[in-house]
């Protein structure tokens, strides 16, 4: 089978551009910004209380958003992350990059790719609940409204980034 | 400033936040981000897409806002800015910057990487899923210092840097194109990315002037011009800017409510159907006044107070779904407390019209079609005793109510809408 290789990426320039448009947008018509983890973090919840119902209540972090006759998943997010979904495949999928494959760097093989993806993500479940949002919710909708908390985020970001990089540049290089 | 209903709009219909993700994940899947190898080179700067796509958005959506806001067609302070928590925005960045590098994701874009097929992005998304349970289940532990570690409630960048809100707006703009700058020449000395090939000195020489001409033009404008038409200020000026939008919304006679209504409010009623809906009832007026009589359950406060913390409280998350009435004598100081709760941003709130004058004018005196009078805040009605709420006129009895409504002995429009559960969203990823 032969495939056309995928469309090139925008330039980022015009991706941050249209990337800004869509976010004025969602706060012109919604008043709130954009956000994913909040989202994964309320799917996440609901099938906590589904199993354990009791436990949610009696946690104040949890029972918060999914106490009592609280429906974790009655929140705008939990569709914009839907939606995310949706636009991220219809987009691959025309652009010809919607198949099954691992991206990794050149040194690192498949299953430590998924291990180390795994780990990560763990790492920034945890780090994004704490920062009551993560690079979408806290510092590029928060960043855009000038919220002081998400341009200290958002530098704390890059820095951990920045702090980690080379040490572990066998991951990527 | 233009007299126009302010955004924003606080739509909330799913398929409209359906539709606003699957804009934001097609432009993360066409800007690069579901490859992790794109998302880690800004870490090693041989291509820095993250950080233009990132900052290029931040300014876009910021010049807009502050379009829309400088024209008076947007209230910046009622969008949902995330509250400033300083510790655990620190260490969580730090500790999510450590989860970008090893990982290779960050939640959103990951969601675009496992949708469209790739392996690495769906084990990024289920340990997402594991750090969100595993922070659930340990946050109880550490909740004082979430909650109250460097809690700053919703502050600004112009705020803490006490400078105008253009200048900070400005300050962005040149600090974006500063990191751009920067990240070229770290692409090219760090991450050994080839120069790309230009054109000739002298062909670049015209654009180049005419950009940073552009840019000495949009950087003064932003400085001279651009005020959030509500964005920072005292309530009192926030209350003059807003003015336009206020004055019309009394003018279009959804904020004064007959006595008749307010009457049904009190018996849980919306529109004469029994609702359930939290009611508070303010008055606005000298304590000697409140003391003779007034409404069951009506707390006290001032146009001092709601002009500062108590105002602020008003229009903060305890109360969104509250129906404020606002009362004073002969309601004058009722719409100047009513355009306070306004600029705060507090919404569901009413004027009763007429006041406690035309209260009892009505239910006491029977005087079914009495109007408001300005009768310069003085309480018309003499009582043999300060009886405060246990006056039987307090709150008339549902009968009462009823009779008047069933024989039309007095006409009056249903202002007060039906309060929906809370329809703004909490801010981000919150």
């Amino acid at each position: 089978m032969t495939r056309k290789a995928p469309a090139p990426y925008w330039n980022p320039t015009v991706g941050g551009v249209v990337l800004g448009v869509v976010l004025f947008l969602a706060y012109l018509l919604t008043g709130s910004g954009l956000g994913a983890s909040g989202g994964i973090a309320r799917g996440v919840l609901a099938v906590e209380k589904a199993v354990a119902p009791d436990h949610v209540d009696r946690s104040a972090v949890l029972s918060a958003w999914g106490g009592g006759t609280r429906d974790p998943l009655d929140h705008p997010l939990v569709w914009g992350v839907m939606g995310v979904a949706l636009g991220g495949f219809v987009s691959g999928r025309l652009a010809g990059r919607a198949r099954i494959e691992t991206y990794s760097g050149p040194r690192v093989g498949r299953r430590t790719r998924w291990v180390l993806a795994l780990a990560g993500g763990a790492v920034m479940g945890f780090a994004a609940r704490l920062a009551r949002g993560c690079t979408s919710g806290q510092a590029l909708s928060g960043g855009a409204v000038l919220a002081v908390g998400s341009w200290v985020f958002m530098l704390a970001v890059f820095a951990g980034g920045y702090a980690v990089a080379w040490p572990l540049r066998r991951l990527w290089k | 400033m233009l007299p126009l209903a302010l955004a924003p709009f606080g739509l909330s219909s799913p398929w409209l936040f359906l539709a606003i993700g699957a804009a934001f994940g097609a432009v993360l899947e066409r800007s690069g981000f579901g490859d992790s190898r794109r998302l880690a080179a800004q870490f090693y700067f041989t291509e820095t897409r993250v950080l233009r796509v990132m900052f290029t958005a931040i300014v876009t959506c910021l010049l807009l806002l502050t379009a829309a806001s400088t024209l008076g067609v947007l209230d910046f302070r009622a969008l949902a800015i995330p509250p400033t928590y300083l510790s655990s925005a620190l260490l969580g960045g730090l500790l999510l910057g450590v989860g970008f590098v090893v990982g290779g994701y960050c939640p959103g874009t990951s969601i675009v990487s496992a949708a469209t097929g790739k392996v690495d992005g769906m084990f990024f998304l289920g340990g997402v899923a594991v750090g969100v349970f595993a922070f659930g289940e340990t946050a109880d532990g550490f909740r004082t210092f979430w909650d109250r570690s460097g809690a700053m409630g919703v502050v600004t960048l112009p705020d803490v840097l006490r400078l105008p809100f253009g200048a900070v707006v400005a300050g962005v703009v040149l600090m974006a194109l500063g990191m751009f700058a920067l990240a070229s020449v770290l692409e090219r000395r760090i991450g050994r990315v080839p120069v790309a090939p230009r054109g000739g000195r002298a062909a670049a020489r015209g654009p180049r002037a005419l950009r940073a001409g552009a840019l000495a033009a949009l950087l003064v404008a932003l400085v001279g011009l651009a005020r959030p038409a509500t964005g920072a200020g005292s309530a009192a000026a926030r209350v003059e800017l807003l003015a336009p939008t206020l004055d019309a919304e009394l003018a279009a006679g959804t904020v004064r409510t007959d006595p008749l209504e307010v009457l049904g409010l009190l018996h849980h009623r919306i529109g004469g159907a029994p609702a359930r809906f939290r009611l508070v009832v303010l008055d606005v007026r000298p304590e000697a006044d409140f003391n003779r009589f007034h409404l069951l359950d009506a707390e006290r406060t001032t146009l001092d107070a709601l002009r500062g913390e108590a105002g602020r409280a008003l229009a903060g998350p305890a109360y969104t779904t509250a129906v404020k009435v606002l009362v004073s004598n002969d309601g004058r100081d009722a719409v100047e407390a009513w355009r306070l709760l306004r600029a705060h941003g507090a919404r569901h709130a009413y004027v009763l019209d007429g006041g406690v004058n035309l209260w009892l004018d009505v239910f006491r005196d029977g005087r079914t079609d009495a109007r408001a009078t300005d009768d310069g805040e003085r309480l018309r009605h003499a009582f043999p005793s300060a009886l405060g709420a246990r006056h039987p006129f307090a709150r008339p009895p549902l009968a009462l109510l009823e009779r008047l409504l069933a024989t039309k002995a007095r006409s009056s429009p249903c202002v007060v809408r039906p309060v929906t559960k809370a329809a703004k969203a909490s801010g981000g990823c919150g």
